[in-house]
C-alpha cells in the first residue's frame, strides 16, 4: 500500500496501545519513533517497531520493583529446573521403596518422596513440565483467543453475536468438568494436558481482545487502511493484532499463572502426568495425608516454588500492564 | 430497559441451551450410556445392549437428547442409579450446605475486599497498601486445596480451636449448630476470593482517583472524605459487581476441593464422584446449574450495573 | 491395597464366605512360619486385648463408613449397582443374618455359632441334592421363628429379580444359583432341601451358592403394597410383584427409618435413623434379638467420611469409637496408641494384581505374553518385599497368588507361601537374553532371534519387535501409583518402556476388559483396579477360565480350565489345592502383596476377640461389644 503522509504520523502512536479510544487525542505529541522496521509498508496502523515506545514500557516496568523482583523469581526458576538438574545430580529414573518417605538428610538435602526419590531433583523436573505446560498452554490459549476476538469484533454483527455467545456457552460450563472428563480420557500426558488446558481457556483472551478490537477499528487508521482497500485478513494481522499485542502480552502472562494453578488442581485431583515425568501438581497430590503424616518437605518445598512462580508471572503481568498503561498515559 | 431485558433474557436462554446441548454431547462421546453402572462390571457385551434398547440408550443422539429435554421441561432431572435417589432429591439435600458456605464467604469476601481495595488505592505504595498486596498476591497464586490444608493443619490439628471436619448432620441446621466447624471451610474460600477481588478493586479505585472528575471535585474544595464517599467508593465498586457476577460458578467450583477437605458432601464432591462413576444425570444436572447460575449472574450484574450509574445506557 | 475401591466389584464377586476346614489342611498349618523372625507369625498388626467383664450396657457407638461406600440399598437382595461388601455386610447384616456365617473371626472358614445351621448340608446319595437343617436359634423381632419358609421366601424371590434382570442381584452368575436349581422344597419347618441339575462338589455349593442366602420374613414381606394381604411366593407373578414392591421401597432412602418393613429383623440392630444425603445411618438394639451374641450397645451410629484423613482426624479426636486407618495414615498409628486406642490388623481374604491383556495385538504384544518365560520376567521386576517396607509400611503380607500367605485357608498350598519369584533384575534379564532378545537397559530391548526354538523368542514374535506397553491403574488408593511407579522403573532396567496411565477404578473394570469391552484391547497391555475378595472355597471360577466373566485380560489355559472345572463339580477335595498350585505358576496377572485392614478403637470398647478380628474381614459384629467401665 501507500507510504508517507498523515496517517503515519498517529501510526507510531497507537501502535500498540492496549487501552480505550480516549488516549487517542493525547496520542499527537507522539515520540519520535525514527526508523521504522518495515519501511516499505509504513501503512497506516501497522506496527512499525517504535523503539522508543516499547523503552518506556520497559523502564516503566522497571520501576515496579514487585515487577522485577517477578521477573528475578522467574529467572531463579527457570535457571533452577533446567541448570538444576546439571550440577545437582540424582536418580529420577529408578525408584527406590526402601527408602520412601525419608526425611531430610545426608544425601537427600530435602529427603525423598513416596517413590523414593529425590525431592530436590523431583522439583526441577517437575517444574519444567509445569512451566513448560503453563507457557505453552497459555500461548495456544492466546493465540486462538486473540484471532477469535479479532474476527468478531471486526466482523461484526451476526457473526460476532454468533461467535461471542459461543464464548459464553464454553465459559459457563463448569472448567473442571470438561478437563476432567476429557484428561480422564485423552490426558495424563504433557502435551495432552497442554491441549486441554490451552483449548479450555481461550474465552477470556478472545473476550479481552474482541473489546480491543471495537474500540480499535473506529480508529481513524484502521478506517483508512479499509479506505485504501485492506481485507480483513490483512486488518487483522497487520493493524489490530499488533495493536492489541500490549493486552496480548499482559494477558499470555495471566494466562500461565492460571495454567499452572489448574494444572495443580488437577495433580491434586490425580490427572497429573505420570512416571517417568512429573509435574508440581501431581507432587502435591497427596498432601493431605502427608501433611498429616508430618511428611512437610514432600508438600513445602513443592508448594512454595509453585506459588512463588505463579506470583511472579502475576507479578509480571501486573507490572506489565501497569507499564504499557502509564506510557499511554505519558504519551 | 423493558426491551433490553427481553434481548437479553432471550440470549440467556439460548446459552443455557447451547450449554445443555454441549454437556449432552460431550457426556455422549465419552460415556454413550449408564449401562455399566447399573449392570454391574461384570455385565457381558450382550446384556448392556439390551439394557441400552430398553431404555433407549441406542437411538440417536438428537432423539436420546429431545427425550432429555422432555423430561428437563416437566422439572424431571432424571434418577442416580449409583447413588438410589433422583437427582432432584440429591440437589436439594446437599444444596443448602454448599450454598450456605458459597454466599457466607461471598459475603464476607466483599466485606473485606471493597474498603480493602479502596484502602489500598487511597493510600497507594503506603506500607499497609503494600503488605495487603503482597498477601493478596500470595493467597491468590496459592492452590486453594492448599490454604485449607494449612487451616487445618494448623487451626483444628495443632491448636484443636475447631474441629477438622463439619457436622456429620448436614442439613443446614444441623450444621448450623456446629457452626464453629463452619469457619474454616468459609475462611478458605474467603481468603482466595478476598485475594482476588481487592486486586480488581485496588485497580478500580486508582482508575477512579485518576478521572478528571475527581479532580474538578477536589477543586471545588470538597473534603476528602466526601469525594472518597461521594465519588470513589461508588464508582470504584462498579467493576465489583461485574466481578461477583462471574465468580459465582467459580465458587462452586473452588468448593469442589474444598469439600473434600472439610468432610462436606456437598455438591461439588457429589460433581467430582458422579464424574468417577460417569453418573451421567448428576453430570448432567450440576452443569445445567452451573450454567444457570453463570448466565443469571452475567445478567445481575449488568442490571445492578445500570442502576447504579445511570452512564451506562442499556440500548 | 486397593481395597476401597475393590469394594464396589468385591461385593459383586463376593458371593461366597464359607469353606469348610478340612482337617487334612492341617499339616499346611503351623511350621512354615519361620521365615520371618520378628513379624507376627500370621502377619498381623497389633493386639486385641481379651475381653473384659466389665460390661456397661447401653451407650451409642460411633463407627465410620468406608470412603465412597456409602451404603444405599437395604433389602437384603442388592442390585448390581448398589452391591457392595460395606452395604451387605455392614448394613444389611446388622438387621438381617445369613444362613450361614463367615467367616470365624479373621480365618476364612465357617462360624457355626453365628450361623442359623449347626453344620454343612447333608448331600444325598447321587450328589445333587443338599438338605440344610434349621437350628431354631433365631427369631424375628415380632416373635415369630425364623423358618424354612423364609429361606425359601428368599429364594423365589431371588429367582423372580434376576428373571426381572440379571443386574439385580449383584451376586447373580448366569447358569449359577439359581438358574442351577431344578427343585426346592420345605420338609417341615426346620429344614430346606435344593436339587441341582448336575453333581456339584458340596463346599463350592456351601461356598458360592448357599453362602448368599439371607432369610427374609416371608410373614411380613410377601405383599405387594403397604396394606395388601400376603401372597403365595411360589407363584412367578406374586414373586414378582413382591419383589417390585420390596425393591420400590427400597428406592426411598427417606424412607428407611420410617418403613415398617425394615423393623421386622432377625439380627441385633435395626435402622432408626438414615441421613440421604451423606448415606450415614444410625441403629438401636433389637430387644427381641435371640441369635449369638447380645447387643449390649443401645445405638450404633454409623458415620460418613469424604477422605480417609477427615475419618482418621475424628479417630484422633474420640469422636469415633471404632474405625480403620487407611495406608495413608499408617505413620501415625503410633498417635492413636498414645490415645489408648487399640488397633489391629491383617489383610483381608482376597487377593490384589496387575493382569496381562492377552488379546492386543499392536506390536505383537499378544504373542509376548502368551510366552510364560516373558511373564516371569516381569515377575522377578516386582519387588514385594520392597513394597511391603515402603509402601505399606510393613502393614501388609506377601501374595504369591490369589491366595496369599495371610490369611491362611485350608486351601493355602504349601508352594504359595515362598516367592516362586524373588526380585532380580539380572534374572530378569537372563531369560529374556536366553530366548533371542537384546536388552538394552534404559534403552528398547528388541526380539534378535526370532522362532520357536528353546533359545528363540517364540511363536509369532517377529525379529525387531519391542516389550513397550501402556500400562493402566487405579488412580486411588496411592498405593497401587507407588508399585506400578517401582514396576515401570524396574522394566526400564531391562529396557522396557511403560506407559503409564490412571482412571478411576470404575472405568478401568469396565474399559481395560477384553470381556466387557472388546473394542479397547489394542489400547493396554496390562492394567491394574486392585484385586478381588474371595469365597470361603477361593476357586478362580469366572477369573482365569477361558471366557470367565471377571477374566479381564482374557487368559486362556486348558489345562487350568479343566482344574477350575474340576474344584467346581468334582468331589475332591484337593481339587481346589491343585487349582491354586496351578494358577500360581501360570501367572495370568502379576500378584502383589495384600495389605492389612488396619482399624483402632477406643479403650473403653471391648468384646470377644473374635469380633474384633472379623472386622479385618468386613464383618462388623456389634452384638458381641460393649462399653466398659
Amino acid at each position: 500500500m501507500s507510504e508517507t503522509n498523515t496517517p503515519a504520523v498517529s501510526t507510531e502512536t497507537e501502535t500498540e496501545t492496549a487501552r480505550g479510544v480516549e488516549d487517542v487525542s493525547v496520542t499527537i505529541e507522539s515520540p519520535a519513533g525514527p526508523e521504522p522496521a518495515v519501511p516499505a509498508v509504513s501503512d497506516a496502523g501497522e506496527l512499525q517497531s517504535t523503539t522508543s515506545a516499547w523503552k518506556l514500557t520497559l523502564r516503566e516496568f522497571l520501576k515496579n520493583k514487585m515487577a522485577v523482583a517477578g521477573v528475578a523469581i522467574l529467572v531463579f526458576f527457570v535457571l533452577f529446573c533446567w541448570l538444576g538438574p546439571v550440577f545437582y545430580h540424582s536418580n529420577q529414573n529408578t525408584t527406590d521403596l526402601l527408602n520412601t518417605d525419608g526425611a531430610p538428610g545426608a544425601g537427600h538435602p530435602l529427603g525423598t518422596d513416596s517413590n523414593g526419590f529425590d525431592i530436590i531433583g523431583r522439583i526441577m523436573i517437575g517444574g519444567q513440565t509445569s512451566l513448560w505446560i503453563g507457557f505453552a498452554a497459555a500461548v495456544i490459549a492466546t493465540v486462538i483467543g486473540t484471532l477469535w476476538g479479532a474476527v468478531a469484533g471486526l466482523l461484526g454483527g451476526l457473526i460476532d453475536a454468533t461467535l461471542m455467545r459461543i464464548v459464553d456457552i464454553l465459559l459457563s460450563l463448569p472448567f473442571l468438568l470438561v478437563v476432567l472428563i476429557i484428561s480422564q480420557r485423552y490426558g495424563a500426558n504433557t502435551w495432552g494436558l497442554i491441549i486441554i488446558l490451552g483449548v479450555f481457556s481461550w474465552l477470556v483472551p478472545a473476550r479481552l481482545i474482541r473489546g480491543e478490537v471495537l474500540s480499535l477499528k473506529v480508529r481513524d487508521f484502521v478506517s483508512a487502511a479499509r479506505v485504501m482497500g485492506g481485507t480483513n485478513t490483512r486488518l487483522i494481522f497487520r493493524h489490530l493484532i499488533p495493536n492489541a499485542m500490549g493486552t496480548v502480552i499482559v494477558n499470555i502472562t495471566f494466562q500461565i499463572a492460571d495454567a499452572i494453578l489448574a494444572l495443580a488442581a488437577l495433580g491434586y485431583l490425580n490427572f497429573g502426568v505420570r512416571y517417568p515425568n512429573t509435574d508440581w501438581g501431581s507432587q502435591l497430590g497427596d498432601a493431605q495425608s502427608n501433611l498429616s503424616n508430618g511428611y512437610w518437605w514432600e508438600v513445602f518445598p513443592v508448594g512454595v516454588s509453585l506459588v512463588l512462580v505463579v506470583m511472579a508471572f502475576n507479578f509480571i503481568g501486573d507490572g506489565l500492564r501497569d507499564a504499557v498503561d502509564v506510557r499511554l498515559r505519558k504519551r | 430497559m423493558a426491551g433490553y431485558l427481553i434481548r437479553r433474557l432471550t440470549t440467556a436462554i439460548l446459552v443455557v441451551f447451547g450449554i445443555i446441548l454441549v454437556t449432552f454431547l460431550m457426556l455422549h462421546i465419552i460415556a454413550p450410556s449408564p449401562a455399566i453402572t447399573v449392570l454391574g462390571p461384570k455385565a457381558q457385551p450382550a446384556a448392556i445392549k439390551a439394557w441400552n434398547h430398553a431404555n433407549g440408550f441406542d437411538k440417536p443422539w438428537w432423539d436420546q437428547f429431545a427425550t432429555y429435554l422432555g423430561h428437563l421441561f416437566q422439572g424431571n432431572l432424571g434418577y442416580s442409579y449409583h447413588l438410589n435417589q433422583s437427582v432432584s432429591a440429591l440437589l436439594t439435600e446437599k444444596a443448602p450446605l454448599s450454598g450456605l458456605l458459597t454466599i457466607a464467604s461471598l459475603v464476607l469476601s466483599i466485606l473485606v475486599a471493597l474498603p480493602l481495595g479502596i484502602y489500598q488505592g487511597v493510600k497507594r505504595n503506603s506500607f499497609g497498601d503494600i503488605t495487603a498486596t503482597s498477601l493478596a498476591m500470595i493467597f491468590y497464586s496459592m492452590p486453594t486445596f492448599l490454604v485449607a490444608l494449612v487451616l487445618v493443619q494448623v487451626f483444628a490439628l495443632s491448636l484443636k480451636w475447631v474441629n477438622p471436619n463439619v457436622p456429620q448432620d448436614q442439613t443446614l441446621s444441623g450444621a448450623l449448630a456446629g457452626w464453629p466447624d463452619l469457619i474454616m471451610p468459609i475462611v478458605a474460600l474467603t481468603l482466595t476470593a478476598v485475594a482476588s477481588y481487592s486486586r480488581y478493586q485496588r485497580s478500580a479505585a486508582l482508575d477512579v482517583l485518576a478521572q478528571d472528575y475527581i479532580k474538578v471535585a477536589r477543586a471545588k474544595g470538597l473534603s476528602e472524605r466526601l469525594v472518597y464517599s461521594r465519588h470513589l467508593v461508588r464508582n470504584a465498586s462498579l467493576p465489583m459487581i461485574t466481578l461477583i457476577g462471574l465468580s459465582l460458578p467459580l465458587l462452586i467450583a473452588g468448593n469442589l476441593l474444598v469439600e473434600y477437605t472439610f468432610n462436606i458432601n456437598g455438591l461439588g464432591l457429589l460433581f467430582v464422584n458422579s464424574l468417577q462413576g460417569y453418573d451421567y444425570n448428576v453430570l448432567m444436572a450440576y452443569t445445567l446449574i452451573t450454567a444457570v447460575l453463570t448466565v443469571v449472574g452475567n445478567l445481575i450484574a449488568d442490571i445492578c450495573l445500570t442502576l447504579s450509574d445511570p452512564r451506562i445506557k442499556l440500548v | 491395597m486397593s481395597r476401597r475401591n475393590l469394594r464396589v466389584l468385591q461385593a459383586a464377586a463376593l458371593v461366597a464366605t464359607g469353606a469348610l476346614a478340612l482337617s487334612a489342611c492341617g499339616s499346611s498349618g503351623g511350621s512354615n512360619n519361620n521365615t520371618k523372625p520378628n513379624a507376627a507369625a500370621d502377619y498381623s498388626y497389633g493386639t486385641i486385648p481379651a475381653a473384659s467383664s466389665n460390661v456397661v450396657p447401653g451407650g451409642t457407638l460411633h463407627i465410620a463408613e468406608d470412603i465412597g461406600a456409602q451404603p444405599n440399598w437395604i433389602m437384603p437382595l442388592t442390585p448390581a449397582a448398589n452391591s457392595s461388601v460395606y452395604d451387605q455386610y455392614q448394613f444389611q447384616y446388622l438387621s438381617w443374618r445369613s444362613l450361614f456365617w463367615s467367616p470365624k473371626g479373621s480365618t476364612p472358614d465357617w462360624d457355626y455359632s453365628r450361623s442359623m445351621t449347626d453344620g454343612k448340608p447333608t448331600v444325598s446319595a447321587d450328589g445333587k441334592t443338599f438338605t440344610i437343617k434349621l437350628n431354631g436359634k433365631y427369631t424375628w423381632s415380632d416373635g415369630q421363628k425364623v423358618t424354612s419358609k423364609d429361606v425359601l421366601f428368599w429364594y423365589y424371590e431371588y429367582k423372580a429379580a434376576v428373571k426381572e434382570s440379571p443386574a439385580n442381584m449383584g451376586n447373580y452368575t448366569v447358569g449359577q444359583f439359581p438358574d442351577n436349581v431344578t427343585a426346592v422344597s420345605a420338609p417341615d419347618d426346620q429344614t430346606v432341601t435344593f436339587t441341582f441339575n448336575q453333581v456339584l462338589n458340596p463346599d463350592w455349593v456351601l461356598g458360592t451358592e448357599f453362602s448368599q442366602i439371607v432369610p427374609m420374613p416371608a410373614h411380613a414381606w410377601a405383599k405387594s403394597s403397604d396394606n395388601g394381604s400376603m401372597l403365595d411366593y411360589t407363584q412367578p407373578a406374586n414373586a414378582k410383584a413382591i419383589y417390585d414392591y420390596l425393591s420400590a421401597a427400597s428406592k426411598k432412602l427417606d424412607t428407611y427409618q420410617t418403613n415398617p418393613l425394615w423393623q421386622v429383623v432377625d439380627g441385633p440392630y435395626k435402622i432408626s435413623m438414615y441421613n440421604t444425603s451423606t448415606g450415614a445411618a444410625n441403629f438401636v438394639a433389637n430387644k427381641n434379638y435371640t441369635g449369638e451374641g447380645k447387643p449390649n450397645i443401645a445405638e450404633i451410629d454409623e458415620l460418613a467420611y469424604t477422605s480417609p484423613t477427615a475419618e482418621f482426624n475424628d479417630l484422633q479426636s474420640g469422636k469415633l469409637d471404632f474405625g480403620y486407618v487407611k495406608s495413608d495414615n499408617y505413620p501415625q498409628l503410633g498417635k492413636l496408641k498414645t490415645n489408648g486406642y487399640n488397633v489391629y490388623g491383617l489383610p483381608s481374604f482376597g487377593f490384589n494384581f496387575s493382569y496381562f491383556n492377552f488379546k492386543n495385538t499392536t506390536g505383537g504384544w499378544d504373542k509376548a505374553v502368551a510366552q510364560l518365560y516373558i511373564r516371569q520376567a516381569f515377575a522377578h521386576l516386582q519387588d514385594e518385599d520392597a513394597e511391603i517396607k515402603g509402601v505399606f509400611k510393613g502393614l501388609a503380607a506377601p501374595a504369591y497368588g490369589p491366595l496369599g500367605v495371610a490369611p491362611k485357608s485350608p486351601y493355602t498350598p504349601e508352594s504359595a507361601l515362598t516367592n516362586p519369584f524373588p526380585f532380580s533384575v539380572d534374572t530378569a534379564k537372563q531369560l529374556l537374553t536366553s530366548h533371542g532378545w537384546t536388552v538394552v537397559p534404559n534403552g528398547t530391548t528388541t526380539c534378535t532371534s526370532p522362532g520357536t526354538a528353546a533359545n528363540q523368542c517364540g511363536a509369532g514374535i517377529t525379529k525387531g519387535q519391542n516389550l513397550d506397553f501402556t500400562l493402566f491403574y487405579t488412580s486411588t488408593p496411592k498405593s497401587v501409583g507407588q508399585m506400578m511407579t517401582a514396576f515401570a522403573a524396574n522394566l526400564k532396567q531391562i529396557g522396557v518402556n511403560v506407559t503409564l496411565k490412571t482412571d478411576t477404578f470404575n472405568n478401568i473394570v469396565t474399559n481395560e476388559s477384553v470381556v466387557s469391552t472388546p473394542k479397547n484391547n489394542n489400547n493396554w497391555g496390562m492394567a491394574d483396579f486392585g484385586g478381588f475378595t474371595e469365597s470361603i472355597y477361593p476357586s478362580t471360577i469366572n477369573l482365569f477360565n477361558t471366557g470367565g466373566s471377571y477374566n479381564q485380560g482374557g487368559f486362556s489355559d486348558p489345562t487350568l480350565d479343566k482344574l477350575i472345572n474340576n474344584s467346581m463339580v468334582s468331589p475332591d477335595s484337593n481339587a481346589l489345592k491343585n487349582e491354586i498350585t496351578a494358577v500360581d505358576a501360570d501367572l495370568p496377572g502379576l500378584f502383589q502383596p495384600n495389605e492389612d485392614r488396619v482399624y483402632a478403637w477406643s479403650p473403653k470398647l471391648s468384646g470377644s476377640t473374635d469380633s474384633f478380628a472379623a472386622a479385618t474381614q468386613f464383618m462388623l459384629n456389634p452384638e458381641d461389644w460393649y462399653f466398659t467401665k
